[in-house]
């Protein structure tokens, strides 16, 4: 193990670690993972000077030494594991549950037992599936897209498999959870996820990322989704990483003809956070619905990337992300929108509003579209600007306290995401969890009233 | 509905009506670029040493610079060294009157449908006629200077004025600001030069037909435009340039700057040689824009009606500097056949209590790739900060492209900014709705069109509002089916 303290060049550290990692893999896999290893090594980390990460450094991530984390040997009694992931499990809500710690799955403390669903970990399904994950592995996100997508392919520890054969409609959800335990030293880890669901089937699936590390700990997790025609998946992402962690998540979802999607991002927690989601409309009659929500703090810096792609006629999205940032909190909100030629009678709408609650808080937003059709209706609008004055003056005349008509506000500003969600149990879980987020931000003083400026007051008169 | 696609497809594709070529004897310099040739220029206008330094010292640095990869534009490598990069018609003597203008020049105009003579008595603008390089005809010229408003040729200034250029040149575009205002820095011929006094409200709009000639030419003018602390100036620039095959380039830069409560309104129509429907040939139109409003309460407004160029890569900017200051953008850019537009604007604001508004109309037929690209910024200090951006798009056929990529940087937070765009294509109700009361298709579609650029249009001045118009009939009226 390398002392977490000693820099080292980490780049070609990590290329040579995945070098020498399992090569017990089937010769397809191994291949994959030396294309990936490649392209890492040709393109590394991305930067500030390239276009979809102008507003992202993530040079403090590169510039840790990590250790690739054994899989836990539970030398801790099983109670302990419990009560560690507790705060995350949602099996108590009655949902299906995989918890992966440092990336490994873990038997003992998952809980998925049912003869619908086809579950098991990926590492697993490689071998028994292996027709199917090699149709389906690494074709929804590009390797060359950037250093992490190429990272997690060269190296990924394992993630799980699902496949949701032709219209089976599970009664429960299911959840994965990614838990790092604290480290002595800052640890990669890796998650690498494929679902495929078949036609007509409907699924509900959260993956939700944890962690305790009190060291940088960077988790770098993919999932690639295929939805079969008229299948129906409703996702949801919880990030609550720990407070110094780094999170890279890429996820990539494509969908057949009249499949519908709807997803919804939260984040929560960690110090550095990029999310890119891109979900490709592949045939005609699809629909997706994106929705994101960030309450940020402190100085974490949350980055959203989406990109819609309407690569065929008659699909529809729409698309709905809020931030709330408070403390010297910075985020990102890149959307695109694509219609590639052809895609007619497209129907794309997306809205990202943020709500900036102190005075070092930042907010970049790009919101995009790109349009190659003519017959199409695209909207996207974009807001960024402090809570209401008026709407904070009017609860104040009704007697409410400064510091609760801010509560409310963003309260309100908040459920306005999370009322779109469809899965009952989900919603009011993320409410309650939301609730408490708000608490923590760093409300500002009551805006001053403002005196209108001379140019104000001679408009006024003209 | 083949009909009315043939209507269409007929008044789409009227040809370039301004497509004609002036025989002028060209006074050039051999083509390429080195020092020699920028020495050559600045002897050739004998120029003060100050200006020969600057442009010596932008071309050095040019050569450190590549040309930039990042606009949503596609065209083929451009060949520095294959350029004449000074081109003057011959001048037979000193011009003091109209009459002494080469008479094919004059025959040019007409066709322009400028009537230079008839202006200077009737109309109230003054015009600064440039053609290719240098200035051969300025109006009005008196009845400024008795105001105190110094309007003329860039040229010009530098011999007269050189301390006002020496003071404001390159103080909104610096020399090293990007690639193509460095190559101007280093190369530029003429341009206009305007400079309102303290308090002084121009009595007239100024306008100046900027015209690229001479084969192989690239037009680097430089535009500057000073309005002292409470001046009002409104200045108008039109183009249409002679169809030619080869793409010209054409590289210029305009600042502005406006002092305390001075309010400065630019205004465009560009109608270059936009190459014919296969994409072949047209003007590249990579132009720097910007003013400052220096001063507390300056005002700038930009507004642009861009139909022509084959490639179209300008960002009109505002940096508000002075609290309460104020930046517009209006802009109706149209791209039909092959043509290419990456165009939109940069507000930053600084002050405090700054204000921006942006509307810009997109409009896509044929092959043509509109994009809209801006950025607002608002920094720390610029408290109560307000921006409002509206992009619309509207697509005829299906080969075409539209494009919306606005970048939106808040760093405080009682500023807010607000952002809208839209895309949609004409309705087929819309259409159906006129053609039921006898309107004909193609009036139907220039009505939705007009209706439509409204908002920009009416910020036009009155000369240019009904130019545009036309303008847009012309270049489109249609694609519909």
């Amino acid at each position: 193990m390398i002392e977490p303290t000693t820099m080292i060049s980490t780049k070609a550290e990590l290329a040579d670690r995945l070098a020498a990692g399992p090569s017990s893999t089937p010769a397809w896999l191994a291949e994959l993972r030396r294309e990936a290893l490649d392209q890492f090594r040709a393109i590394g980390w991305p930067n500030l000077r390239q276009e979809e990460w102008r507003w992202t450094n993530v040079a403090p991530l590169t510039k840790v030494a990590y250790r690739i984390p054994a899989p836990p040997d539970l030398g801790l009694p099983l109670e302990e594991w419990r009560e560690q992931i507790a705060p995350y499990s949602l099996r108590l809500r009655g949902w299906r549950e995989l918890v992966f710690v440092n990336g490994t799955l873990i038997p003992q403390l998952s809980e998925w037992a049912g003869p619908d669903l086809r579950i098991s970990a990926l590492s697993a399904a490689v071998d028994s599936q292996s027709a199917l994950i090699r149709r389906h592995l690494a074709r929804g996100v590009a390797l060359a897209q950037d250093g992490f997508t190429a990272l997690n392919t060269a190296g990924f520890q394992d993630g799980a498999f699902i496949h949701v054969p032709a219209g089976l409609q599970p009664d429960r959800p299911l959840h994965l959870l990614f838990f790092t335990p604290d480290h002595p030293g800052p640890v990669l880890v890796q998650p690498r996820n494929l679902v495929v669901v078949d036609a007509g089937a409907k699924v509900v699936l959260a993956h939700s990322y944890a962690g305790a590390s009190r060291q940088p700990a960077l988790t770098n997790a993919v999932l690639e989704m295929v939805l079969g025609a008229a299948a129906q998946v409703e996702l949801i992402q919880l990030q609550r990483e720990a407070a110094a962690a780094f999170h890279v998540s890429n996820t990539a979802v494509q969908l057949e003809r009249q499949a519908a999607f709807q997803s919804l991002t939260v984040n929560l927690g960690g110090a550095l956070v990029r999310h890119n989601l891109q979900v490709r409309l592949k045939q005609p009659g699809g629909q997706a619905t994106l929705l994101g929500l960030s309450v940020q703090t402190g100085r974490q810096h949350v980055d959203n990337h989406t990109l819609l792609d309407h690569a065929s006629e008659q699909c529809r999205s729409s698309e709905l992300y809020k931030s709330l940032l408070g403390g010297r909190a910075e985020g990102v909100f890149k959307g695109k929108i694509l219609v590639r030629s052809g895609a007619q009678k497209t129907d794309a709408k997306q809205t990202s509003r943020t709500i900036l609650l102190s005075e070092d808080a930042v907010m970049n937003a790009q919101p995009q579209l790109e349009i190659y059709a003519d017959d199409v209706k695209c909207t996207h609008g974009s807001t960024i600007g402090p809570l209401d004055e008026e709407q904070l003056f009017y609860l104040r005349c009704r007697g409410i306290s400064v510091a609760a008509a801010q509560r409310l506000l963003t309260y309100a500003f908040a459920g306005d995401v999370l009322n779109r969600l469809r899965h009952e149990g989900m919603r009011q879980y993320l409410e309650t969890l939301v609730r408490g987020a708000l608490k923590g931000l760093s409300l500002v003083e009551p805006p001053v009233e403002r005196k209108p400026t001379r140019e104000e007051k001679s408009t006024e008169n003209s | 509905m083949p009909t009315n696609t043939q209507t269409i497809e007929n008044i789409a594709n009227q040809g370039y009506r301004w497509g004609f070529v002036t025989d002028v004897d060209a006074d050039a310099v051999p083509k390429g670029l080195n020092e020699d040739i920028i020495r050559e220029i600045s002897r050739r206008k004998n120029e003060p040493e100050f200006m020969l330094q600057w442009r010596l010292k932008a071309y050095r640095h040019w050569l450190t610079m590549t040309e930039p990869k990042w606009p949503h534009v596609h065209y083929p490598p451009i060949d520095y060294q294959n350029i004449i990069y000074y081109s003057a018609p011959k001048p037979k003597k000193k011009l003091a009157s109209l009459e002494q203008v080469d008479p094919e020049l004059l025959k040019t105009y007409e066709k322009l449908g400028i009537p230079l003579e008839e202006q200077k008595l009737l109309s109230g603008v003054a015009v600064d006629a440039v053609f290719d390089s240098v200035s051969v005809a300025t109006t009005f010229k008196e009845k400024l200077a008795e105001m105190g408003v110094i309007f003329g040729s860039f040229s010009e200034a530098v011999q007269k004025h050189p301390e006002l250029v020496h003071r404001y040149l390159g103080s909104v575009v610096p020399y090293s600001d990007n690639f193509f205002a460095t190559l101007n820095s280093a190369v530029f011929s003429d341009g206009s030069f305007c400079f309102v006094p303290k308090g002084v409200h121009c009595p007239m709009e100024l306008s100046t037909y900027f015209r690229i000639n001479a084969r192989d030419t690239g037009q680097f003018e430089r535009t500057l435009i000073v309005a002292e602390e409470g001046a009002y100036v409104s200045y108008l620039e039109g183009c249409t340039a002679p169809q030619r095959d080869e793409n010209q380039l054409h590289a210029a830069v305009v600042e502005l700057v406006a002092l305390a409560g001075a309010q400065i309104k630019y205004s465009t129509v560009q109608n270059w040689y936009p190459g014919d429907q296969n994409g072949v040939g047209g003007i590249y139109n990579f132009v720097t824009k910007r003013g400052k409003c220096l001063g507390v309460r300056a005002r700038i407004s930009w507004t642009q009606v861009e139909t022509g160029s084959a490639i179209t890569w300008k960002y009109p900017s505002v940096l508000l500097q002075g609290d309460d200051s104020v930046g517009e953008f209006y802009s109706v850019a149209l791209t039909n056949h092959h043509q290419q537009a990456d165009t939109g604007t940069k507000m930053i604001h600084i002050g405090r209590n700054t204000r921006s508004t942006i509307v810009s109309k997109g409009i896509s037929a044929g092959h043509g790739q509109n994009t809209y690209r801006g950025l607002v910024k608002m920094l720390k200090g610029a408290t109560n900060a307000r921006n409002y951006t509206q992009c619309d798009s509207l697509l005829l056929g299906s080969e075409c492209g539209a494009h919306t990529f606005p970048y939106i940087e808040i760093h405080n937070t009682s500023s807010r900014a607000e952002h809208e765009a839209s895309t949609s294509k004409i309705g087929e109700d819309q259409l159906f709705y006129c053609k039921q009361r006898g309107i004909t298709v193609e009036n139907a579609v220039n009505m939705i069109i007009n209706g439509f650029c409204k908002e920009v249009f009416k910020e036009l001045p009155m000369e240019f509002a009904v130019e545009a118009q036309k303008l847009l009939g012309v270049s489109l009226e249609g694609s519909v089916g």
